[in-house]
């Protein structure tokens, strides 16, 4: 039911990219949380899996309605964090900080954490950050830093990898 | 069928193997086969399977991502897979998400529908729906189609391979049957050839080889086994055919010396039979003709002197006072001077001239061919000479005259009974006259003899004067040793002549007419002894009288008898009359129908003195008798004499055979009774047992129950 939800969208895009961009890309990041394996203490502490959104919030109620999926069994939770310093809790983050010092780091202080960070920021990968969404043939595509994802001790199926494009490989 | 039937066992084998390898080929390649397709649809479905997983794994993630690139990516691997003719991927709501198809493909993809996970075999193809799960969640579905050429190529080709074992195993049959089946077919024809050889050779002793321990083994030994018994029974059969041919060969023989026995005996028969004509006709101790014959001849004679005009001559001799002879030197001494005289006689007669013994010491002599009477004078001295010499007998020297009676046909007589009568007349005219003369007849003759006119006044006087007397001789049984009967003998007691014998008077009797009443009272006497006998309790004896030829002419014997019985109150079972075989033979139509009235009265009757007169069967056939009494003439020299044993012997078989009780007569000794009794004989008398004696006497015997045999057997 939930993947009917967020997967109707997905052929409308060409017609109304933004109003339904966020709504997919909220559906990608459940699906991505389905495509990664985190460290097996992850998340376990808390007994839920926390999906973060660090800056303005993109996504609107979209992403609310993720909240209570089970993910690798844990329960999914979202959380909307202003302060950087709060977002090692969580297992995903995207951050939607402009500001590409603040970026930084945010990235730096997560880089050996086991967190997937995403954003939709250009330069997201090379400033170490693990997936970046791009838009390829009015169609959502992704970036994966395979090395940022080792660094951050996160097992990246090939299967999601096969989807993307990966990059941060020669590093 | 009728073809399978005619066909011959080899190829009824042949086709047998051929039928039964090719079925069970065929079912073996079926099972192959069916099994082969099943197998090969399940490894079809688990390609298809394992591609759809493969697809469905590796497109989740991209319809997870809206990437339909990605997903058709996923399905460009079919391109190398040429079964497999379309594919498509469903989204979660039921999009394609992804197509694949063959080039030249163009049928429609059904939608999946609710049909996930599931196989549909087609006739050409198959479909394959698989749901695509990522993390337990349904994310769409994967649709393959694959054509089944596979399985249809590999049905050809295994069809194929099956046609081909079919055939090289049908060539392999063909070859290998041949030799194999001969170990069936080979024992069955050296079988049928062995039986053909046998039949068409007819040897038994042919087997049949064989070691073969199977159904055609004991097949095989049975069937020598057959050929064994069929050899033990042609031999068993050869041999009883040898046997049977020896045992053939045995009765041929035994036949052969059974015929040459039954000639013999035919012979001896015939003998017999001649010998009784010889006894019929003549005289036993002298071997002259009889007083039949005698007779015969006269006949003879006087019809030839009829025709011829010719004269003929009866000389009727006696000799005198032989009766001396023969009570001082005994019978025998008598009997070897009888013969003697016998001999003479025919010595002094010529060839057509017949001598004939009358009985006793009478003679009578016929020539048929006198020229004149004085012929008839001259043959009588000379006889008379010839009879005067003395005669040495046992060491006496006896001397002895001759009485002759002489009487001429026709100047005498011209029938039988008158000349016999007249020779017989003037015999006793020379007796009268002094002896030792011959003697013509004259009429004054006729007047009748002074001794029969004496004997016939005597007799007269006899009845009344109570000078005839009865004496009775006892029949005994032989094997019960009693008496059963006796036979009443008749005695004259002259006051001055002493004894006179039946023979004497008895004739005198006949002629004189007093025979009947002297028969009647034979009868009556006899009849009123028997009564008085059983009133004393004998009531099993039974009496024999003699009746004479006038009796039995007399046409009131049955009569007389009859009243004689009713008389004395005794039955006529008890009673039995005998007569002489020339008695019967006198007057057979008179005689006989007396005869059978006696027997249906119940009286029995018996053939005297059998064998001395008339003893021919045809004659006995024609009497009423009931008993025969075989002479003492035949008993005298049993068993010394060989034709005596064979005559008695021939009467006794006779008699048996004709069903006639045989009584013998003149038992004299030990021998002799041993002899009749050896020969099945019952009853018998004679001086052996008792001589006549007086009725008293016989009561006393019967009162002491003398045991004749056993004290004979002392004797």
């Amino acid at each position: 039911m939930l993947t009917l939800l967020f997967c109707a969208p997905a052929y409308s895009m060409a017609d109304d990219v933004l109003v339904s961009e966020y709504r997919i890309k909220a559906a990608f990041l459940y699906n991505f949380s389905r495509f990664v394996i985190w460290p097996e203490s992850t998340g376990r502490e808390h007994n839920s899996f926390s999906v973060c959104v660090l800056g303005d919030d993109p996504f609107g109620k979209t992403l609310d309605t993720l909240e209570g999926k089970k993910v690798h069994e844990l329960e999914l939770i979202v959380k909307r964090i202003r302060d950087p310093a709060l977002v090692t809790d969580c297992q995903l983050v995207y951050i939607n900080l402009p500001d590409a010092g603040r970026r930084s780091a945010a990235l730096s202080l997560l880089r050996e954490l086991p967190v997937l960070t995403v954003s939709d920021f250009e330069d997201f990968t090379e400033q170490g950050g693990i997936i970046r969404f791009k838009l390829m043939d009015n169609k959502i595509r992704f970036d994966i830093n395979i090395e940022a994802a080792r660094t951050a001790n996160l097992s990246i199926s090939s299967k999601l990898l096969s989807l993307a494009t990966v990059v941060g490989e020669s590093r | 069928m009728r073809y399978f039937g005619n066909m011959s066992i080899r190829r009824k084998l042949n086709l047998i193997i051929m039928i039964i390898s090719t079925v069970s080929l065929l079912l073996a390649s079926l099972a192959f086969i069916s099994s082969d397709r099943i197998n090969t649809r399940q490894s079809v479905v688990n390609n298809l399977r394992t591609m759809a997983e493969v697809i469905a794994a590796s497109s989740s993630a991209a319809i997870l991502f809206g990437d339909q690139g990605a997903a058709q990516e996923t399905l460009g691997f079919l391109d190398a897979q040429e079964h497999i003719e379309a594919a498509v991927i469903y989204s979660a709501v039921g999009d394609e998400f992804a197509v694949y198809k063959q080039p030249g493909f163009t049928e429609e993809i059904p939608n999946p529908g609710q049909q996930t996970d599931n196989v549909l075999f087609w006739r050409d193809y198959v479909e394959l729906f698989t749901p695509i799960i990522h993390e337990g969640e349904i994310e769409g579905s994967v649709y393959l189609r694959s054509d089944l050429r596979v399985v249809q190529e590999r049905m050809v080709w295994f069809l194929g391979v099956v046609a081909g074992i079919l055939a090289a195993s049908m060539l392999v049959t063909l070859v290998l049957s041949h030799p194999m089946q001969r170990v069936i077919t080979d024992p069955l024809l050296r079988l049928s050839a062995i039986a053909r050889r046998i039949t068409t050779e007819k040897n038994y002793s042919l087997r049949v080889a064989g070691e073969c321990r199977d159904e055609l083994g004991t097949l095989i030994v049975d069937f020598n086994a057959m050929l064994d018994e069929i050899r033990s029974r042609d031999d068993e059969l050869e041999e009883h055919r040898t046997r049977l041919e020896e045992r053939v060969a045995q009765r041929t023989r035994e036949l052969e010396a059974a015929n040459r026995e039954l000639a013999a005996s035919k012979e001896q028969a015939e003998s017999v039979a001649r010998r009784m004509e010889y006894h019929a006709h003549h005289d036993a101790l002298t071997g002259l003709p009889n007083r039949v014959l005698l007779n015969d001849r006269i006949t003879n004679a006087l019809a030839h002197a009829q025709r011829q005009q010719t004269l003929m001559a009866l000389l009727f001799l006696d000799l005198d006072r032989f009766k001396i002879i023969n009570d001082s030197l005994g019978h025998a001494v008598g009997d070897q001077f009888l013969k003697v005289i016998a001999q003479r006689i025919k010595n002094s007669i010529r060839a057509e001239d017949t001598v004939a013994r009358l009985g006793g010491d009478e003679f009578m002599i016929l020539l048929p061919h006198i020229s004149n009477p004085s012929d008839a004078g001259r043959i009588a001295k000379k006889i008379t000479a010839a009879l005067t010499e003395p005669v040495t007998c046992s060491g006496n020297e006896l001397q002895i005259t001759t009485s002759v009676g002489i009487s001429i046909y026709p100047h005498n007589g011209t029938d039988l009974e008158t000349l016999v009568r007249h020779a017989d007349i003037s015999m006793y005219r020379a007796k009268q006259l002094g002896r030792n003369k011959a003697i013509y007849f004259t009429e004054e003759m006729n007047a009748g003899s002074r001794r029969q006119l004496e004997l016939e006044t005597s007799l007269r006087k006899a009845l009344d004067r109570g000078e005839l007397q009865l004496f009775y001789q006892p029949k005994i049984n032989i094997i019960t040793d009693a008496i059963t009967g006796v036979e009443a003998l008749l005695r004259w007691e002259h006051p001055t002549m002493g004894f006179i014998s039946p023979r004497d008077f008895i004739p005198v009797a006949e002629n004189c007419g007093l025979i009947e009443p002297i028969g009647e009272w034979v009868l009556r006497t006899a009849f009123l002894q028997l009564a008085e006998w059983r009133r004393a309790g004998h009531t099993e004896l039974t009496m024999a009288v003699n009746v004479s030829s006038t009796q039995l002419a007399h046409t009131g014997l049955d009569a007389v008898v009859m009243k004689a019985l009713a008389d004395a109150g005794i039955d006529a079972g008890m009673v039995q009359l005998e007569i002489t075989e020339n008695v019967a033979m006198q007057d057979l139509d008179t005689s006989i129908p007396t005869l059978q009235k006696l027997r249906q009265m119940g009286v029995s009757i018996a053939m005297d003195d059998f064998g001395t007169g008339y003893s021919s069967l045809s004659y006995l056939r024609r009497l009423p008798v009931d008993t025969i009494k075989i002479d003492h003439s035949f008993v005298r020299e049993i068993p010394d004499s060989e034709e005596d044993i064979v005559i008695a012997q021939a009467i006794i078989a006779m008699a048996q055979s004709m069903h006639l009780s045989l009584v013998v007569e003149g038992i004299e000794n030990v021998r002799q009774l041993n002899f009749f009794r050896q020969h099945g004989c019952e009853i018998a008398q004679g001086f052996l047992f008792s001589k006549p004696v007086t009725a008293e006497e016989i009561q006393n015997m019967l009162q002491d129950r003398i045991r004749f045999c056993a004290t004979s057997l002392v004797r």
